[in-house]
């Protein structure tokens, strides 16, 4: 190695004329050896196969969360009942008070709705389905943002009526044959009979949201009440946050003001769950790095066994270019730059699987499909690195050979 | 124009000491052509390799042009054997993937030229040896005569000042070794390049200005071929 001198290199730096000749005489010398690297070529294009679909699948999966927000908007602030949760002895469950005081003593909050949920047996026509009977103020179409397909939504004069607007998914599995739910049919919920006043569009699932709006049976509030003959107890008040304020600070307002009223409430923000899905996402990137590592050494391997069975079936060539006046240079430039051509075309292919994975994966679950750049240069980078590391030891080993012996090699 | 001070080169093999070359000295002359004869495995072949700077004698010098060149640095040895000398081997160590001009074009590649030009200035190299036709044929296509004449236009092709031949004509049938010959004799003849050839042929021997023996005694004896030319 010590001939080897840094000089040298800097040497074969200056003359980019013969650098770019060894580079073309690495690609035409891997041209004419295709089939054997083939076999040499599985790890790393598995490698990097792998690293494209994850990478690409995982930046899929936070544009989904991403999009399931976006109906919804990020100034979205949920309060559960976590009734039990409490450490204190006496826990007070959220009551319908509790939202009109919110909005009266917090300014940020625009609208807070409360709502009652249980799940029921729904049937009609012979038709059964479990959904969510949802008690609710007319408020909640607007903090839900939901939108009605036809109908109307419930309202404060509804009072203890059995009316109730049903969720597309619902109203679908609901649906005599060949016909549709229609405004005024009855439907059966738990032992009490409904009659639909309204039907809502199919939205996004929410992660924030407590129940699945197209899973779900609004009813007023009080019917839902009455119907359980429960106490005045909610599960979930839903707030809106007023324009101009932050969300964040919100939340910790509206936490605030439930610890001080000696309330036991879980407080759940949209941003605040974004911010843990972005913490996760980077847990995976770096669950990612872990496997791009593994299959980097275990490409690089390959290559390196490719090389140096390489090297000893052409000890004869590497003789006689050292006799016709290359330097150990010049054959280790070589060598790598064989190596580093190997791993890039493994790379290349890997990167190909690794995106016809990641489009099938999208496709069969039925999300928008987004290519991430980043992945392809990380794999191209990744590949070539490889190689070019891998591709050092087996040069060297070229490169200190004796002309004489490797000329006389059969 | 190149020069051996008592050279001396000893192989190691299981631990035994086998001395091949002992304070060898002599001398090749500008546009000779000298031949060095000897039993096998009398260091002939040792003592070529030498010459070619392909292998560094234990002790002793090797001077080429009048400088010491057996103790330069690997790089500079290798722009030397690039650029002043040519080699033709006995199996002549074509590339077999390399069509014939791309082969003799080869030492070029170190030169930092690139394949087209390399091509271009192969060709008429080609023509000269009597190949031009079979310039794209790989060298399984050719017969052994028409690989060693691929092989000498290699030598030629950076202009040497010296060409070494070890055995050149070892593998060949008399017609073509003949063939050979005259290529070698020719261009040093024409071009003015020295000539080293190895070989135990006493008829190739006597085909040179001078024959180098060596011998069993490790010394060399000089002494002129029967008849030059």
């Amino acid at each position: 190695m010590s001939r080897l001198s840094l000089r040298n290199l800097r040497l074969l730096l200056r003359s980019p004329s013969l650098l770019q000749a060894l580079v073309h005489e690495a690609m035409d010398n891997m041209r004419s050896g295709r089939q054997r690297t083939f076999l040499s070529l599985l790890g790393i294009i598995i490698g990097t196969a792998a690293v494209i679909a994850l990478l690409n699948i995982g930046e899929n999966t936070s544009d989904e969360a991403a999009r399931q927000f976006k109906t919804m908007g990020t100034d979205l602030i949920v309060v559960q009942n976590s009734i039990g949760i409490g450490l204190r002895h006496k826990v007070k469950p959220l009551e319908r008070q509790d939202a009109s005081d919110l909005k009266q003593k917090i300014p940020a909050v625009s609208i807070a709705t409360p709502i009652s949920s249980y799940s029921v047996k729904t049937g009609r026509a012979g038709k059964t389905l479990d959904g969510t009977s949802i008690g609710a103020t007319e408020d909640l179409l607007t903090v839900a943002r939901l939108q009605l397909e036809r109908g109307r939504f419930v309202t404060d004069i509804d009072g203890y009526d059995t009316v109730v607007v049903v969720g597309n998914t619902v109203a679908k599995a609901l649906a005599g044959d060949g016909k549709r739910l229609e405004i005024g049919d009855k439907i059966r919920m738990d032992n009490y009979l409904y009659t639909v006043i309204g039907v809502l569009q199919s939205v996004q699932r929410n992660p924030l949201l407590p129940f699945e709006i197209d899973n779900a049976l609004i009813v007023p509030i009080k019917a839902n009440r009455r119907m359980r003959m429960a106490t005045g107890s909610i599960s979930n008040i839903l707030i809106r946050v007023a324009e101009g304020h932050d969300p964040i600070q919100t939340l910790a307002d509206v936490s605030n003001h439930f610890w001080e009223k000696g309330k036991s409430a879980q407080v759940q923000g949209a941003l605040q769950l974004i911010e843990g899905m972005k913490k996760q996402g980077q847990l995976f990137t770096w669950m990612l790095v872990g496997v791009a590592c593994i299959s980097l050494l275990v490409g690089g391997i390959g290559v390196m066994n490719a090389m140096l069975a390489g090297i000893a079936e052409r000890k004869k060539e590497i003789g006689l270019r050292l006799a016709i006046g290359a330097d150990r240079m010049s054959v280790m430039t070589m060598i790598v730059c064989e190596s580093a051509l190997l791993s890039v075309a493994g790379g290349m292919i890997g990167i190909v699987l690794g995106l016809i994975i990641s489009i099938l994966f999208a496709a069969f679950s039925g999300w928008e499909y987004s290519l991430s750049y980043l992945s392809i240069l990380l794999g191209v980078c990744m590949s070539l690195a490889t190689g070019l590391f891998f591709g050092i030891y087996p040069a060297l080993k070229a490169s200190e050979m004796s002309p004489i012996e490797a000329l006389r090699s059969e | 124009m190149l020069r051996l001070e008592r050279v001396s080169k000893t192989f190691r093999q299981n631990g035994k000491e086998i001395p091949v070359l002992r304070e060898i000295s002599l001398t090749v002359d500008d546009g000779e052509m000298c031949s060095i004869v000897g039993a096998s495995g009398s260091g002939k072949s040792t003592l070529l390799n030498i010459m070619g700077l392909l292998d560094i004698p234990d002790s002793g010098s090797v001077l080429y042009q009048g400088s010491a060149v057996h103790d330069v640095d690997e790089r500079a040895q290798a722009e030397i054997r690039n650029r002043h000398f040519g080699f033709v081997f006995q199996s002549f160590n074509l590339l077999p993937r390399l069509s014939a001009l791309d082969n003799v074009g080869l030492p070029l590649l170190y030169r930092g030229i690139g394949k087209t030009e390399r091509r271009r200035i192969a060709y008429p190299l080609l023509e000269r040896v009597g190949l031009g036709e079979r310039a794209d044929h790989l060298p399984d296509a050719l017969s052994g005569g028409q690989k060693q004449r691929v092989a000498i236009a290699r030598a030629l092709i950076g202009k040497p000042r010296l060409v070494l031949a070890d055995e050149p004509t070892g593998n060949l049938d008399p017609k073509s070794a003949e063939d050979i010959l005259d290529l070698l004799s020719g261009m040093n003849r024409e071009d003015g390049v020295s000539v080293v050839i190895v070989t135990h042929d006493p008829a190739i021997s006597a085909r040179c200005h001078r024959e180098i023996a060596v011998g069993q005694q490790y010394a060399v004896v000089q002494r002129a071929a029967r008849c030059p030319g």
